[in-house]
């Protein structure tokens, strides 16, 4: 396991455009993470929701950051205008 | 309490704190007020330890893509924009795999509140409402 500190500029340095498990957060003053460690890296999202829901692949984790490190993909804008009904 | 935001990107994005009973997990929600409901990934949820029961109530989805039905599950503490709600309902339902962020912050966990989105400053903020004897301060 890799357990070097990155602030999150350069874990988006280091694996552009992947999904991102960040694990031992340091939080910033306004309470966000600013970095931690960089736990699973895919840019393959199935594999990366298979990896996380796994209880056994990271069971001492208590506080983690999931995010993409890529730009908002075009698909981004094209939001699904939910309406629901019970 | 002001959040910053990118004015210019497709759309605003918050980054929320979702408490379960494993673990708590910091995401990237779409704030949506087109959304009636606040959604978040199933798998996403599934990793903090919050997951449908078998018989979970199940809302319909209609959206421009079209319509489906998602479970209903019960969040203990979802912190967002600076407040938090306790045991709020969210739909688990999966997001098309080009979406970056992990969900849509919706009108559920807005309401009764005050939203301000400033574009030109990119400030978003988020309070309760004042009462009339409030208005000097």
């Amino acid at each position: 396991m890799n357990e070097q500190y990155l602030t999150i500029a350069e874990i988006q340095a280091k694996y552009p455009n992947q999904w991102v498990l960040v694990s031992h957060l340091k939080k910033g003053r306004d309470g966000f993470a600013v970095g931690g460690v960089v736990r699973m890296h895919t840019p393959d999202r199935a594999e990366f929701d298979r990896r996380l829901v796994d209880e056994d692949e990271f069971p001492e984790l208590k506080e983690i950051k999931v995010f993409h490190t890529g730009k908002p993909s075009l698909d981004d804008d094209i939001l699904e205008p939910l309406s629901e009904s019970a | 309490m002001e959040f910053a935001f990118d004015p210019s990107a497709p759309n605003i994005v918050v980054t929320v704190y979702v408490t379960g009973p494993r673990r708590v997990g910091e995401l990237n929600l779409a704030l949506d007020t087109g959304a009636t409901r606040t959604v978040i990934r199933p798998h996403l949820l599934a990793s903090l330890g919050i997951v449908p029961g078998a018989n979970a109530r199940r809302g319909r989805i209609r959206s421009a893509t079209g319509g489906a039905a998602a479970p209903f599950v019960a969040v203990p503490h979802l912190l967002a924009l600076g407040h938090k709600r306790d045991t709020f309902d969210v739909l688990a339902h999966d997001l098309p795999p080009t979406v970056t962020h992990d969900g849509l912050l919706g009108l559920d966990f807005l309401r009764g509140l005050v939203l301000k989105l400033d574009f030109a400053r990119g400030r978003a903020s988020l309070r309760r409402s004042r009462r009339w004897w409030q208005f000097w301060r």
